[in-house]
């Protein structure tokens, strides 16, 4: 076959791979923080992004975790916005006060996202914690414990028909508080289930 | 400043090889894209005088540095010319800024776009469509220019639809949202004069939007009338107080060609215009304190009007776009991030 001078060029191509992390890079390896044996006498942080219903899922999942935990204190920590990460000044008092922590509520694309990592980097600050997202957005928990290598680092999830941002009553509050509770405190506690 | 390669390289034989590769790996949007050889890369930073390495900024909640020979592979890949880059490079600026929210507009289920406005002499260089169609296809310029940009956000800021890309719909306008405004078709000062730069800068802001919403009125004859229908408009849906953004909050207007003949016939500025915005946009309502709409928002104005939580007039963006025969303007709203204007450095 005759190979004119276009055709030679084309067939040895060499291209710049277009994408952000594909270089190496030296990171060492962050894992999840050392689990606790009670709750009892621990300061427990709350990271909420206020999305949807996450007030009154934290209002009430606090409520029944202090019937059963007599907690030192309990950090509530609102964030600016759904999908951003706490305040500085917040964060530093969770990293320098929690013993435990929860990140709630991840019902949206990007603040799903945003919680897992939330409870991640809680994890990388040695605080033990755990995500609380919705089940429709799982897929955006995942690809965010993917990026931050943790692929298996689980998140407790809340499923239809306790929709992200629709009003949930009194009902179907305690339907969901009775799914997460024990997962939660599951994930917080020493021989937690994987 | 060197142009030395640091990204991996892939070898392809030929270009339908590539073709199929680069769409395999997950580069593309789904059209072919222009092979980024080293070549290519290397000329393309040249016109902005950037090495390679060179951070353009960072999504800390990713773990994600994008540099500037990333940059301009995209650029290469989006089918922009050289002389584009510039305005790539400033509008990627903008995206990672702060303000520009870049983790959340990328990864939410409300599938917001890039939106990128031009300003300043590099439009009418590169030429780019301001006037009929300027938001559509047609022209080399916006055209590649906004696709590169939605390349940068693929590839670099890792947004891949169904992965961290949680669009439940997406927009056709993720394949490219870019434009000029047509700042030669009025006598109003454009946006980026209006946002502190010297007339003959070029500039490039990025806003991440959501909804679109086209006014159509030919029976409204002076600016009253005309703004009143614009505000009935505006306030179909809300834009709710973000503390993370602050005052910081934007929103964009594009004025038609016949509805600037009223304004500015009438003798109106971009200034005045807003003056009759503004309160009209931010009213407060007639409903219970914390009543909610049926999306759970917060919402205010009448009894089926929304709240636009704007904080000064400054922050309503006029842009002045599009062709005649239909009377139209535009409203568009944005996600939550706000408009960041970004001077275009060209070095050559």
């Amino acid at each position: 076959m005759t190979v004119t001078s276009e055709r030679l060029i084309l067939t040895d191509l060499v291209v710049i791979d277009p994408r952000s992390g594909v270089l190496p890079v030296e990171k060492s390896v962050r894992g999840e923080a050392p689990r606790v044996d009670t709750l009892d006498g621990k300061t427990l942080a709350i990271i909420n992004n206020g999305m949807g219903s996450a007030r009154i899922l934290e209002a009430a999942l606090l409520k029944r975790l202090r019937a059963r935990y007599d907690f030192k204190d309990v950090i509530h920590v609102q964030k600016p916005s759904v999908s951003v990460p706490p305040n500085p000044e917040d964060w530093q008092e969770v990293v320098s006060r929690a013993d435990v922590g929860i990140a709630l509520f991840g019902g949206c694309g990007s603040c799903t996202s945003r919680t897992t990592r939330d409870a991640i980097e809680m994890e990388w600050a040695g605080i033990p914690a755990v995500p609380i997202v919705h089940a429709a957005l799982y897929g955006s928990a995942e690809a965010i414990r993917k990026m931050s290598k943790m692929p298996d680092y689980p998140v407790v999830t809340v499923g239809f028909p306790a929709a992200p941002t629709a009003v949930w009553d009194d009902d179907l509050l305690e339907k969901v508080l009775d799914l997460i509770e024990p997962q939660v405190l599951a994930r917080l506690l020493v021989g937690a289930a994987r | 400043m060197t142009t030395a390669v640091r990204q991996p390289t892939k070898r392809y034989d030929g270009y339908e090889a590539f073709t199929a590769g680069a769409i395999a790996d997950g580069w593309s949007d789904g059209l072919p894209i222009v092979p980024p050889t080293a070549e290519r890369v290397e000329e393309f930073l040249s016109t902005i005088g950037k090495d390679p390495w060179e951070v353009v900024g960072t999504i800390p909640t990713r773990d994600i540095e994008i540099t500037a020979e990333q940059v301009a592979a995209n650029a290469v890949m989006a089918g922009c010319l050289p002389a584009y880059m510039p305005v790539v490079y400033a509008a990627v600026q903008g995206h990672l800024h702060r303000l520009g929210n870049a983790h959340c507009v990328t990864a939410t289920l409300t599938g917001a776009s890039q939106m990128v406005i031009v300003n300043g002499p590099v439009r009418r260089e590169i030429g780019m469509n301001c006037g009929p169609g300027a938001l559509g296809p047609g022209n080399r310029a916006n055209a590649t220019i906004g696709r590169a940009v939605r390349l940068v956000v693929r590839n670099c800021v890792q947004s891949v639809p169904g992965v961290a890309d949680r669009a439940a719909y997406s927009t056709p306008a993720r394949y490219s949202y870019c434009f000029g405004e047509d700042e030669e078709a009025t006598s109003w000062d454009p946006m980026h004069v209006e946002r502190g730069f010297a007339r003959d800068q070029s500039v490039a802001t990025l806003n991440s939007m959501t909804d679109a919403f086209a006014l159509f009125d030919d029976r409204s004859d002076v600016p009253e009338l005309l703004l009143d229908r614009l505000v009935h408009l505006c306030r179909v849906r809300p834009i709710n107080r973000d503390q993370y953004l602050g005052d910081e909050r934007t929103m964009v207007i594009l004025i038609g060609p016949e509805h600037r003949h009223i304004l500015e016939g009438a003798g109106w500025s971009k200034a005045d215009v807003r003056s009759y915005l503004y309160p009209r946009l931010t009213a407060p309502h007639t409903r219970g304190e914390g009543e909610r709409d049926g999306q759970g928002l917060h919402t205010t104005g009448g009894p089926t009007d929304s709240s636009l939580a704007i904080s000064a007039p400054d922050k309503l963006l006029l842009i002045t776009a599009g062709g005649e025969g239909r009377q139209l303007s535009w409203a568009l709203f944005p996600h939550i991030a706000s408009a960041v204007s970004t001077p275009i450095i060209a070095t050559h």
